[in-house]
């Protein structure tokens, strides 16, 4: 009794650390005692224990980091004043590379879906620099009909964007769920403004202007995105 | 939390970055963004100072590893260096630091067309985000500090540089507070 009352005050004080395992051998079992005798610490302890499981349950509130913020960062260890560009991948070989590394059974559904990106390129007017292997092997492979389709598609959205906005055009990967599609929107800004299209292709419109971040650097992230097939800025949507 | 990677490992990383190691400072910016951005978004709860914060420690962090002294864990240093720079953000954005925002709760600024994720904006309008947010932002950090990243009283009070017993005080008068807002808290987890 005359225990609970000296210590009291001062081991309530120590609850949160009790709880989260970070006492002292000696103050823990302190508190043990002191707890089996006091009503009142043991509530503040279940208490404290709901608080610190919210708390953590609620800890999801950060974003994965964009690429061209490290990007950024790094170019200022040195004391550089402006950021350097991650650089920029080339869609070109990377489509070869995927190609390549690809088991023969897969390759036909892997080229409806190259098509679809390829289509995407010339629509919008991205220009891989060079030859590109992969564009010549698909289009032989199926004849080009989807090309035709998917171009026609690409152009069917007006691509107007408000004052303040870019129009995009976005194709995921197939498997992509609706969350990951959301998630990876979200960390760019993006809102979408149509789509998916029959070939699964999302207009996405995202914050232009001074005080938005450069659509190169948008584009350099969803591009990085495993799950994005295809990312380019949508034909005729402000420039 | 904080032991996601073992405290020696994280201590060589820093070492390396003290040696302008550029690929160490990358694992480190990995290793230590999002749990960066949690703590300084949950300190401040200005979803816009947080990325500039969080870049500004990163940076202090390649600036000063040289000066880690090795006796706390590193996390302990890192997040005493986003402690100090979240708080002088906030002094800049013209919060009183140590104020306790009562009257902020309801103008909470929730901006729906803000650079915020969209699970940042959701935390602050939650019931519990509320309640947070009628702490200073000194007693936000002993709470996060404990409960999401499992630091000491002893840790906290030399990340913040405060005595322990300060440490001891505000988490105190953050339970109290906290305690009245969130009645619901722990009714149902312990039986006694």
């Amino acid at each position: 009794m005359g225990h609970e009352a000296r210590g009291h005050e001062e081991l309530e004080l120590l609850l949160p650390w009790y709880v989260n395992g970070t006492l002292e051998a000696a103050e823990r079992a302190a508190l043990d005692d002191h707890l089996a005798g006091c009503p009142r610490c043991r509530a503040e302890l279940a208490r404290e224990e709901g608080l610190a499981a919210a708390l953590r349950a609620a800890e999801d509130v950060a974003p994965a980091p964009h690429p061209a913020q490290l990007a950024r960062l790094l170019s200022r260890l040195d004391g550089e004043p402006r950021a350097e560009r991650p650089p920029r991948r080339r869609p070109a070989a990377h489509l070869a590379a995927l190609w390549a590394g690809t088991p023969r059974p897969v390759r036909w559904a892997v080229a409806a879906q190259t098509l679809l990106v390829l289509a995407l390129a010339a629509a919008t007017g991205w220009r891989a620099g060079g030859a590109d292997p992969a564009r010549e092997t698909a289009a032989v492979e199926t004849g080009g009909a989807e090309f035709r389709t998917l171009a026609d598609t690409a152009s069917e959205t007006p691509a107007a964007a408000p004052a303040g906005a870019a129009r995009l055009r976005v194709l995921f990967a197939e498997e992509t769920s609706a969350r990951a599609v959301r998630a990876i929107l979200e960390r760019v800004g993006g809102r979408i403004v149509d789509g998916p299209s029959p070939l699964g292709v999302y207009t996405v419109e995202v914050p232009a202007g001074p005080a938005a971040d450069p659509l190169e650097v948008v584009l350099d992230h969803l591009r990085a995105q495993p799950e994005v097939r295809f990312a380019g800025e949508a034909a005729g949507g402000g420039t | 939390m904080l032991a996601a990677m073992p405290a020696q490992d994280e201590r060589s990383l820093l070492q390396r970055v003290a040696a302008r190691d550029r690929k160490a400072f990358e694992a480190l910016y990995h290793l230590y963004y999002r749990r960066l951005f949690g703590y300084v978004f949950k300190l401040t709860r200005r979803p816009e100072l947080v990325e500039e914060v969080v870049n500004d420690v990163l940076l202090a962090v390649w600036q000063g590893a040289g000066r880690f002294d090795g006796r706390s864990r590193p996390s302990t240093w890192v997040f005493g260096i986003a402690y100090h720079k979240a708080l002088k953000a906030l002094a800049r954005a013209g919060v009183r630091a140590g104020a306790v925002e009562e009257d902020r709760v309801a103008a909470e600024p929730v901006d729906p067309e803000g650079p915020e994720s969209l699970m940042a904006r959701r935390e602050l309008q939650s019931v519990l985000g509320r309640a947070l947010a009628t702490l200073s932002p000194e007693q936000r950090a002993v709470v996060e500090m404990t409960y999401v990243y499992g630091c000491s009283y002893q840790e906290i009070a030399a990340a913040i540089g405060c005595p322990v017993n300060t440490v001891k005080t505000r988490m105190f008068h953050a339970r109290r507070k906290l305690r009245d807002l969130l009645p619901g808290l722990g009714v149902s987890s312990h039986g006694g």
